[in-house]
């Protein structure tokens, strides 16, 4: 508060007229109106803007017309860096609150100067959420890349949400009995104490229990204007901020607050939410349960196949030994054969020798018996040759006187002595007649 | 069980080398004959095994299913 106007030592106190009454000089004046406006400090007006008037783009001028349809305008400037946070909600047409402190500027008007803007109207707030929509984005807040995926195996859930809202009851109602172990935070969801409450509770779980799976934050049912709430810059930094992921469930099928945007897994509803975390856990039981079908499935099959290696190395063995049996068997027919062929071979050229022999036999007997035949047939022949045989058949064999045997007439002579002998005995003649 | 599995393979390749050798040709029918001895007893060795690898297996699955059974109640 500055000090008075009228308290400091160089100013002469104001003239006095006839009537006894303060007369005060324009300037005077305004350092009154000042002083007394500055007494309401900082104050709030709703209104519509109108007339932007924006110079620069360093500063802006307009009117905030009454919104309640009442004929009433008050004037409005914003600078500087404020100027440049809130120009978006400087836009004709919107209704808007306008934070500041009235100023009498010399020229005599009174202004407002404006601190800070807030969005009222449906219009105003629409750009605020865009306007904030943009700027988060520009931060990267959006960007796939710096959100969190959601753990495979959820077991402790951030709860963050009313206690007695309808949101609480639907996703206790869909959760499922699976063991979930659910801490709850209770928050604001409406009004103006909703954004700081959740705010703290994103920390709180972060500071105190950041050994959580998941933060939730859910609300059950209510229109666009209570969706506002989540539409907080500061609400989308703690999800930002939180190094627990974070899942929404706003209740709000067809708008996306800011706070879905930047939350790591957005669903539409609480019941969503319960249901995609139920659904997760049974898939995973399902999983496991698949897993350790197949674990069974392939040891069984290990220990089939090594039956089956065993018992086909049990046949080789069998086979090999039977044949090595079957070869030394074969080796030794074969030598036997062989022996045998030898053998009979030697038997046959003993056999071709006997029959040689026998045949043999048989020809030196023929020859025997041949010439035992010859011999009789000579001797017959002999027989028959002997003269004693041609004697007996009445022959006689004369010889001369010197013992020739004759044949011939012309041997003898006339009155030769000849010897005759007859088979039996002999005589002596003398030859009487010869003829021829 | 990991150490009776590596005894099993061991046996295994043991056995696998044996009937090699007993295809040979020009095999003693002394020395075939000892080879399969050995052969045999290989192969008696790893159904033992196995059957004490399937039997284990039996009753951790009989366990484990129980167990489960039980959370299930």
């Amino acid at each position: 508060m500055q000090e008075s106007f009228f308290d400091q030592p160089q100013y002469k106190q104001p003239e006095v007229d006839a009537e006894k009454e303060m007369v005060y000089s324009v300037e005077e004046c305004h350092f009154l109106v000042n002083e007394a406006v500055s007494h309401l400090g900082r104050i709030k007006v709703r209104g519509e803007v109108n007339d932007v008037r924006s110079v620069r783009a360093q500063m802006a001028f307009f009117d905030l017309k009454d919104s309640d349809g009442k004929d009433f305008v008050m004037k409005c400037a914003m600078f500087g860096w404020q100027f440049k946070k809130f120009q978006h909600l400087i836009e004709n047409g919107l209704e808007v609150v306008v934070i500041g402190k009235l100023r009498l500027y010399k020229n005599g008007s009174l202004s407002i100067v404006a601190e800070e803007i807030q969005p009222y109207g449906e219009g105003a707030w629409q750009k605020a959420f865009e306007a904030l929509k943009k700027k988060l984005g520009a931060k990267g807040y959006f960007d796939e890349s710096r959100k969190r995926a959601i753990p495979q195996i959820v077991q402790r859930i951030g709860l963050i949400t009313s206690e007695e809202g309808q949101g609480l009851h639907d996703f206790e109602m869909n959760l499922g009995n699976y063991g979930f172990q659910v801490l709850l935070y209770g928050v604001w969801v409406e009004g103006d104490r909703a954004e700081a409450s959740i705010v703290k509770a994103f920390q709180w779980f972060n500071k105190n229990r950041p050994d959580m799976d998941v933060l939730v934050l859910i609300r059950g049912g209510g229109g666009f204007e209570n969706l506002k709430v989540f539409n907080s810059e500061k609400i989308a930094e703690a999800i930002v901020a939180s190094r627990v992921p974070v899942i929404t469930g706003i209740g709000h099928e067809k708008d996306e607050s800011i706070a879905d945007y930047v939350a790591d897994k957005r669903l539409s509803t609480p019941t969503a939410v319960a249901v995609f975390l139920r659904t997760q856990r049974e898939d995973l039981m399902r999983t496991v349960d698949m897993l350790w079908e197949n674990m069974k499935e392939k040891v069984e099959g290990l220990i089939e196949e090594q039956r089956l290696s065993i018992h086909s190395h049990a046949r080789e063995l069998q086979v090999s030994m039977e044949r090595v049996v079957e070869a030394n068997r074969f080796s030794i027919s074969q030598m036997a054969e062989k022996l045998h062929r030898g053998f009979g071979k030697v038997f046959e050229s003993f056999g071709n020798l006997r029959q040689r022999l026998i045949g043999l036999r048989y020809d030196y007997e023929k020859y025997v018996y041949t010439s035992i035949a010859n011999v009789e047939k000579a001797a017959s022949v002999l027989s028959s040759l002997n003269p004693e045989n041609v004697l007996q058949r009445g022959y006689s064999i004369t010889h001369n006187a010197q013992g020739k045997i004759l044949k011939s007439v012309d041997q003898i002579q006339l009155n030769d002595e000849v010897a005759v002998r007859l088979w039996k005995g002999k005589f002596s003649s003398r030859v009487m007649r010869k003829t021829l | 069980m990991v150490q009776q599995k590596q005894n099993l393979q061991e046996a295994l390749k043991k056995l696998e080398q044996l009937v090699k050798e007993l295809e040979q040709k020009d095999v003693d029918v002394e020395a075939g004959l000892a080879k399969f001895k050995e052969g045999v007893g290989l192969v008696k060795f790893c159904q033992g095994q196995l059957k004490e690898a399937e039997n284990e297996f039996k009753k951790l699955k009989a366990e484990l299913e129980e167990e489960s059974e039980e959370v299930a109640k």
